[in-house]
């Protein structure tokens, strides 16, 4: 029943929406339609002015093969920021499946087009899959190796199939249905026309779940992690995808020039493309294009300068890079509104949307809020003891020689609030990890709701339910508040890559969902009128509400807190006392790690003592306060 | 951030406003434009440049002997970056100028899409230093030819050098696997077949090194491990003086034979007088052992303009290409592509270039390119060896 009607109102909000909001959702998009008529006008109008010649139409298409070359970086680069320097490899890879197939089985080109993109991307896969763990400039280092195995590869002709240093010629060009693409005109426009195509699904991607899950990636791994984003999955999506899109330009590339040679796809190439998507800002579609086309016409314009272009262009880049550090035309994120997210179908009003976001009373459990649904959780193996919602039997975890933490036995029970309280380096934080998945244990089991989850994924926990805050803050800095709570709801939402290309109805409702929980969790921590500032502008107080807020979006049982006191001045401290009441109230179970002994006394049901990764001491809150054991360890024993 | 982007992007089209003006000149002037893509600028902008006074020093010298049809000749230079990208877009340009005919390029990767674009406008091209095979081997062209030798034409030289006139029992190939010097290793390895199938000579090493590197220690004593009788480097010289400096200083004695881009006076300050002292390298003759009396102008024009003389054979063969355009631009009385190209292919006796006649084969390759052993004589200069 309560099911059926939430869905109804959902259902019912797709309906009604339009008809109360026409005014300026109309005037919005009519504005963005004119600037894409104008845009599209231009590039056809182009090749027809009366001084372009087919030179300067080439030079276009060259701009183009590099504004989808710096597009597919910017997967990898700009959103996910994963150093790639082996870029070219896939763009070579496309080349030469093209290059190959057509001249020895005679494939289509036109076939060939998502053939290669097919193929790059598979071998994309296959290559970066065991490296794709590597983080900065180790992965860099192994793309350089790619990009330079896949030269050289190409260079020494195995089975006679690339060419060998002279590389192959006499590949075919495109047909389109009946019409050759032939001339420089026919494939300027051939190439621009996939770039359209090419940034329509971009767009979409990246205001989609997908997308801001790169951008999670990007900000901070590891929170990302643990706001439940599967990092390796989506690094691996993006590496995929940029391969697929370089393979793609490979595809035109070869039967455009009509012959493919290695000396097309050098390490310079690979840097060239990085410079296109700096130059442009990272994460912005319209700056790779830009970036391209400075980097394509740049030296062209200069070229009579000889030698000194490349002066000249070294320069211009070391400038730009001094004066506008985030690029050309960086995207804009501050300031664009709940717009900005490219969420179709939102209220009017931004307020309407935070009640949409109110957990169904009708469902009880904390965990259903809106997004909820179809997560189906392993079948119960586990006999927990009577009212425990977790408990871990034994954890131990060892450094080397080092036993940080020390057959544990921690008992976490429904609805109440348990604190673990210790000296500095007692092993609560490594207790915290292992509990959230990012460490495994070396032995010892912990059972949460009626299933093992020792040495599962953090994203694969915290779809259980689990979810937590640092101890040292980690958002996602450039991102707004609304977007980092959105990354809450990510690991409960099943739209996937086509679904946010194709805007399924699916989709829409399922973002829809997203952004209404993060505004009733952002509402509730009292920032909603921060919800289009960047994380980072936040004081360092309104930062810790924001990742509880982060983390309560992700409609957990459990929630962990690291230390949410700290930094905190005393009316923070209370203000936070009071919303964590509020919290259990509403059915949250908690789990701190506190020092403030105030909270910790304040709001605890139970607290557990741990000192060198031992339990010490277990109870509730006034008898710990008492215990001697705890006041030795914290101060240390008296002598005698 | 709009205000920017709109500054840069007027100032692109103000670029190509004034550009493709510059590009309008083209016209009824009388003069007959011929276009050179050269690398200007890019690794070999060094044989770009002396391509470009090559080929300036000839237009004088055809300008002041009446050019041709009774109009002068005029050459535009186009830039193709020592790439193959670039080269499609100099290509495109050099058609968008509509000039006569075009020289260039240096190197077969890049010559190869500039080649497939001068074809498909119907514009007659010669390459002045482009040796792969495959450029004119696996694609019939009818606008294509080339003034330079093919790389076939270099190993079938060197393996019939080494094993008939060195008498060399074991022989080594080392190239840097760009794609000359591969091109140039294999072509040296077919050619030595035969005479391994008599059992003459064996091939005792085939390798490559990494280009760029600095310390080529493993290589060398892998190489000089095995013995060799002469040791031939189909590479370019900042490697090759490199090789042979440090072979040296690891004992190894036999004859160094370069390709011919290992050898120039670069590679003789790398490597050291008393080491580069003797070493030998297979070649296009230089433009000072070349004794037709065009060859003579040729040398004292360029010595009066420029101070020096060409440092490699290549450029030499820029200034050939255009004889031979001129040439047949004469034989054809005509300015049509088609008319050149026939005349190219059939009707070139009697033309000739700074380094002697200029006849094509159907392909459009050179007849007759003549191949010289050079030896580093003790003052650093290049001598013909003398076996």
């Amino acid at each position: 029943m309560g099911i059926t009607e939430n869905i109804l109102k959902r259902v019912g909000l797709g309906v009604n929406k339009p008809s109360g909001d026409q005014p300026s959702t109309f005037w919005s998009r009519n504005r963005g339609w004119l600037l894409l008529t104008i845009t599209g006008a231009l590039f056809a109008a182009y090749p027809f002015l009366p001084f372009i010649s087919d030179y300067w139409i080439d030079v276009a298409f060259f701009v183009g093969i590099y504004a989808l070359l710096g597009l597919s970086l910017n997967i990898v680069l700009g959103e996910v920021g994963l150093f790639d320097l082996g870029h070219t490899a896939f763009y070579a890879v496309g080349a030469y499946v093209t290059a190959i197939l057509n001249t020895t089985l005679h494939v289509p080109i036109i076939v060939l087009l998502p053939l290669s993109a097919l193929i790059a991307a598979g071998f994309a896969f296959l290559v970066t899959s065991p490296v794709i763990h590597l983080k900065g400039d180790y992965l860099c280092i192994v793309t350089i190796g790619i990009g330079e195995i896949v030269r050289l590869t190409m260079i020494n002709n195995p089975f006679n199939l690339t060419g060998g240093p002279n590389g192959i010629n006499g590949i075919g060009g495109p047909n389109l249905f009946g019409l050759a693409i032939n001339s420089s005109t026919q494939f300027y426009f051939y190439t621009w026309i996939i770039i359209g195509i090419v940034v329509f699904g971009l767009v979409r991607l990246q205001h989609s779940r997908i997308g801001r899950a790169w951008n999670y990636i990007r900000e901070d791994e590891t929170a990302a992690e643990a706001s439940g984003v599967d990092v390796r999955s989506y690094k691996l999506l993006a590496f995929v995808l940029g391969a697929a899109l370089a393979g793609i330009a490979g595809n035109i590339y070869a039967s455009k020039q009509m012959s493919v040679s290695p000396q097309s796809f050098t390490f310079i190439e690979s840097s060239l493309l990085f410079c296109i998507v700096l130059l442009g800002g990272l994460g912005s579609i319209p700056g790779s294009i830009l970036g391209a086309a400075v980097v394509v016409v740049f030296p062209e314009v200069f070229r009579q300068f000889a030698t000194y272009r490349l002066l000249f262009f070294g320069l211009a880049l070391m400038l730009m890079m001094i004066f506008r550090p985030g690029g050309m035309w960086p995207r804009k994120r501050e300031g664009t509104g709940l717009d900005g997210l490219g969420i179709r179908g939102l209220p009017k009003k931004d307020e309407d949307l935070i009640p949409l976001g109110k957990p169904d009373p009708a469902m009880l459990k904390p965990s259903t809020t809106a997004v909820v649904r179809g997560v189906k959780l392993p079948p119960v193996t586990v006999v927990m003891d009577e009212g425990m919602l977790l408990q871990t039997h034994g954890a131990t975890l060892k450094f080397g020689g080092l036993t940080a933490v020390n057959n544990f036995d921690l008992n976490v029970r429904t609805g109440k609030i348990t604190s673990l309280i210790g000296p500095n380096g007692a092993g609560k934080t490594t207790l915290f990890n292992m509990i959230t998945g990012i460490y495994k244990p070396t032995s010892g089991q912990i059972d949460f709701l009626g299933r093992d989850i020792t040495g599962l994924k953090p994203h694969t926990i915290i779809s259980y339910g689990i979810a937590r805050t640092f101890q040292n803050i980690r958002l996602f800095p450039s991102l707004t508040c609304i977007e980092n709570i959105m990354s809450g709801p990510h690991c409960h939402a099943r739209s996937g890559t086509w679904a946010a290309i194709m805007h399924t109805i699916g989709e829409v409702r399922e973002e829809r969902d997203i952004v209404a929980t993060a505004a009733y969790r952002l509402d509730q921590v009292g920032l909603w009128k921060y919800r289009n500032e960047l994380a980072k502008n936040l004081p360092y107080g309104k930062q810790r509400y924001l990742e509880i807020a982060r983390a309560l979006a992700t409609a957990p049982h459990l929630l962990i807190l690291d230390e949410p006191s700290s930094g905190l001045n005393d009316r923070e401290s209370e203000d936070l006392m009071v919303l964590l009441q509020a919290l259990v109230k509403e059915g949250f179970t908690l789990l701190l790690i506190e020092h403030d002994m105030q909270v910790v006394m304040g709001i605890s049901d139970w607290v557990a003592v741990m000192d060198m990764g031992q339990k010490i001491a277990e109870g509730l809150p006034k008898d710990i306060y008492n215990n001697q054991r705890v006041i030795e360890a914290y101060l240390g024993k008296e002598d005698d | 951030m709009r205000k920017t982007v709109s500054v840069v992007l007027v100032c692109m089209l103000a670029a190509v406003l004034f550009l493709s003006g510059c590009a309008k000149k083209t016209g009824d002037t009388g003069t007959i434009q011929i276009a050179l893509q050269a690398p200007i600028t890019g690794d070999y902008a060094y044989e770009g440049q002396m391509a470009k006074q090559s080929v300036e020093v000839a237009t004088e010298l055809i300008n002041k002997a009446g050019g041709v049809l009774g109009r002068q000749i005029a050459v535009t230079v186009v830039d193709d970056g020592s790439n193959p990208k670039d080269s499609a877009i100099a290509a495109q340009k050099a058609v968008s100028m509509k000039v006569v005919a075009v020289i260039g390029s240096y190197g077969s990767s890049v010559t190869q899409p500039a080649a497939d674009i001068y074809e498909k406008n119907k514009m007659v091209s010669v390459g002045y230093g482009c040796t792969a095979v495959g450029l004119t081997m696996d694609k019939q062209r009818t606008y294509f030819f080339r003034t330079c030798g093919r790389d076939d034409a270099q190993g079938l030289f060197f393996a019939k050098y080494a094993v008939e006139t060195m008498g060399a029992k074991s022989i080594a190939i080392m190239h840097d696997n760009s794609t000359f010097a591969k091109g140039v290793a294999e072509e040296a390895k077919k050619a030595l077949q035969p005479y391994l199938d008599a059992k003459k000579t064996e091939i005792v090493y085939y390798d490559a090194i990494t280009p760029g590197e600095k310390d080529f220690s493993a290589a060398v004593t892998k190489l000089r491990d095995t013995k060799p009788d002469v040791w031939y480097f189909t590479g370019y010289y900042p490697e090759a003086g490199l090789l042979i400096r440090q072979a040296h200083d690891a004992g190894l004695t036999c004859p160094f034979i370069g390709g011919n881009a290992a050898i120039n006076d670069d590679f003789v300050k790398i490597a050291g007088l008393d080491v580069a002292k003797g070493a030998l390298m297979t070649q296009e003759p230089l433009v000072t052992d070349v004794t037709t009396t065009i060859a003579g102008q040729f040398r004292d024009l360029y010595q009066q303009k420029f101070n020096a003389l060409p440092s490699s054979p290549w450029p030499v063969y820029a200034a050939d290409a255009l004889y031979a355009i001129v040439g047949a631009i004469g034989k054809a009385n005509s300015t049509d592509a088609d008319a050149i190209a026939t005349a190219m292919h059939t009707n070139m006796t009697g033309v000739e270039g700074v380094t002697g006649p200029t006849l094509f084969t159907a392909q459009g390759d050179r007849k007759d390119v003549p191949y010289k052993m050079y030896e580093v004589a003790a003052d650093g200069k290049l001598v013909i060896h003398k076996p």
